[in-house]
């Protein structure tokens, strides 16, 4: 019998390219498996979950293309989870969960099922699932308790129980959890999604065990970590040694009036190794955008990865060279029993821009112009008008990617953490109570530039239910998206609210008091009542009057931008061919590309006089 | 010279240690030195040496340490 114990290291890159392979590609079918299995739009729509493998070592080995916000995250849980429980008490057929934010966690909503994989008794190692659930319990329906002061508001947290005991459910935990969940069904019917998923993966390394043997698959295993971990220190050599620092603003927490937060991050690069520290970070805030430690290195990998070769193997071994620094107690680092539900979906995204500023310094063909960083978290729920359950949604809209150096910035997309998908109107309506009046690009929302940065979106919906209680949690709606290398600046986003037969919209603090007008809890709106959501542009990369005229006039003729702007910023000169078309005026152009030149010119002979 | 230390938490224990470098949690060992009579914890020994080469040179002195001192401990 083949136990693999006397197997010889395999080195041949053709094997550990096909094993590698095979893994990344579990990874993916425990996704589908989770698509087609799971009860919430946030699953089987939304796709927020990322699924892995990792060696008993704790290491990860694989995982696929799922949400930069959890791969980082579940390094720790899935570690801490080792740690606390201890290998002695993993067996077959068991499997783990918990969503505690300090053990490693992103924000209480996500949780990891853990399970051990056995081949002939002896342990190989874990597959995991780290997924965003809905309903959670605590103050706000939808588990975002946007105004909440301590982790206590946030929902029902769980340290690692075994919920799966030698492949038995351990009803006592599901009897406690699922009373604490505003919508157990859907919580039941996800979390067997997750377990599912677990055993797909089970089944595919099953037979990867069969072929190679556990010490021949460990072995495979840090051959790839090593592998990935040279070529990130390659990728990391041809970044200029320096230091490189930036800063950015949270708006508000939600709860404290007139205060904002301030992102600080200085990046030192020194040869294959870089530091990302986020000493003079502001102190933890009393309202739930703070970052566990989870969060902020999910973020760091994120943007190192955006920025390295995208062939590298996604596993432990790209991290080796990162180092993170991370003071406790502060907006990046919070501590028990600051809360963090809006830091996973609002703040990560918000670093990652500010890390692209501090690269940018360094190589800035390789960075974009900061996004519309805002997942616009509406979350909702309440007594189904046409089934008489009670329901809950998360819903998320992308916003405008910043310009880079090459193209233009993406519009309407799922920010960077996310990697998700948001719900069509057609399965958004026949699930929930609402009517859609309008979804459309933001006009004129992303930042000018050579490479303009991707335009927001307007949602507007009507609520058919008699009551609907809604929460929110954005940023970006008092300054916009910035621009890199002289592009524009994007359009800050909007959340608004017209009453049933009245004409104005207002803000959410206008109506209902609220300490801030996107960060709130527990708001009930009435039927007929619309809601407007507008997504924030992302900032423009050069300055406009580079952007190609041909472009421009692409622009006018895809009505992102008018006649009047071309002009105006892109100095750019369009006319009326014989044919009715719009075309470029090559002469005229030139001519305000002559004069705009000047008057740069002449403000820096000003500004160095 | 640091040592790893096991961390025994009771259940109802809410404080979670954290490395003096990186800040992150640290579940059940923990790696201990002390330095100019100062107890240090770190998450693994090359957190520590990331303590002495970034972290002590850049914020030491605001934290009441010498950097005057020589590296070794």
């Amino acid at each position: 019998m083949n136990t693999g114990k006397n197997l010889k290291p395999i080195v041949d890159s053709v094997t550990l390219t096909i094993v590698n392979n095979a893994m990344v590609s579990a990874c993916r079918e425990m996704g589908v498996a989770m698509m087609k299995t799971s009860y919430s739009s946030i699953f089987n729509e939304g796709l927020d979950f990322s699924c892995v493998i990792f060696d008993r070592d704790g290491e990860m080995v694989a995982c696929a293309e799922f949400c930069p916000a959890q791969i980082g995250a579940i390094l720790f849980t899935m570690q801490w989870t080792i740690a606390e429980m201890g290998l002695e008490n993993f067996g077959p057929g068991d499997v783990i969960m918990h969503n505690d934010p300090y053990r490693g966690g992103c924000h209480m909503p996500e949780h990891t099922v853990i399970k051990g994989i056995y081949h002939r008794g002896e342990l190989y190692g874990f597959v995991g699932n780290i997924a965003h659930l809905t309903e959670i319990g605590g103050k706000a329906v939808g588990g975002f308790a946007a105004d909440a002061k301590e982790v206590y508001q946030e929902g029902l947290r769980l340290p690692p129980v075994k919920i799966v005991r030698n492949g038995e459910l351990v009803e006592d935990i599901w009897k406690f959890l699922l009373l604490n969940h505003r919508t157990p069904r859907t919580s039941w019917g996800d979390l067997h999604a997750m377990i599912g998923s677990l055993a797909v993966a089970e089944k595919r390394l099953h037979r990867l065990l069969r072929r190679f043997g556990i010490d021949g698959l460990l072995d495979i295993g840090k051959r790839l970590i090593a592998y990935s971990e040279k070529r990130m220190r390659a990728e990391i050599s041809d970044i200029p040694d320096g230091e490189y620092s930036f800063h950015d603003w949270i708006e508000n927490d939600g709860v404290t009036p007139e205060k904002r937060y301030r992102i600080n991050s200085t990046v030192t690069v020194r040869e294959d190794e870089v530091v990302f520290d986020y000493t003079g970070t502001s102190e933890q805030a009393r309202g739930p955008c703070n970052c566990t430690y989870g969060v902020t290195a999910s973020a760091t990998y994120n943007a190192m990865l955006s920025i390295t070769d995208a062939t590298i193997p996604k596993n432990s071994g790209c991290y080796r060279p990162i180092q993170i620094v991370a003071p406790p107690g502060t907006l990046l680092n919070v501590e028990h029993p600051g809360p963090s539900v809006g830091g996973n979906s609002e703040v990560h995204e918000r670093i990652v821009d500010v890390l692209f500023a501090c690269l940018g310094q360094a190589v800035p063909e390789r960075v974009a112009a900061a996004s519309g960083g805002s997942s616009c978290n509406f979350l909702f729920g309440g007594i189904h008008p046409d089934t008489g359950h009670y329901y809950a949604n998360y819903h998320i809209d992308g916003c405008g990617w910043g310009g880079k150096a090459h193209s233009d910035g993406n519009h309407a997309q799922c920010p960077i953490n996310g990697n998700c998908r948001n719900t069509p109107i057609e399965i958004f309506e026949t699930r929930y109570p609402w009517l859609t009046l309008e979804y459309r690009l933001a006009e004129k929302s992303g930042g000018h530039g050579r490479h303009r940065g991707g335009f927001g979106s307007v949602r507007v919906l009507r609520n058919r239910a008699p009551e609907v209680t809604v929460s929110s949690f954005m940023d970006r709606h008092v300054t916009g998206a910035w621009g890199m290398d002289g592009g524009g600046e994007g359009a800050p986003g909007r959340l608004l609210i017209k009453k049933s037969g009245e004409e104005a919209w207002i803000s959410f603090s206008d109506a209902y008091g609220t300490v801030s007008p996107n960060k709130f809890a527990d708001i009930q709106i009435d039927r007929g009542d619309e809601v407007l959501i507008a997504s924030r542009g992302g900032g423009g990369f050069g300055p406009s009057c580079e952007r190609p005229p041909e472009e421009v006039l692409h622009d006018v003729v895809e009505g992102l931008t008018s006649v009047q702007e071309a002009r105006k910023v892109y100095r750019v000169a369009l006319t009326r061919r014989d044919n009715g078309s719009l075309g470029v005026d090559a002469a005229a152009t030139a001519r305000l590309r002559r004069t705009r030149a000047k008057a740069v010119r002449k403000g820096s002979e000003a500004g160095n006089g | 010279m640091g040592e790893w230390k096991p961390i025994s938490t009771a259940l109802y224990e809410t404080r979670i240690h954290r490395c003096d470098y990186c800040g992150k949690m640290v579940p059940r060992r923990i790696w201990v030195i002390a330095y100019q009579g100062k107890p240090l914890q770190f998450c693994d020994p090359k957190c520590e040496l990331g303590w002495f080469e970034y972290w002590l040179p850049r914020y030491g002195s605001e934290h009441g340490f010498s950097t005057a001192a020589p590296l070794d401990p």
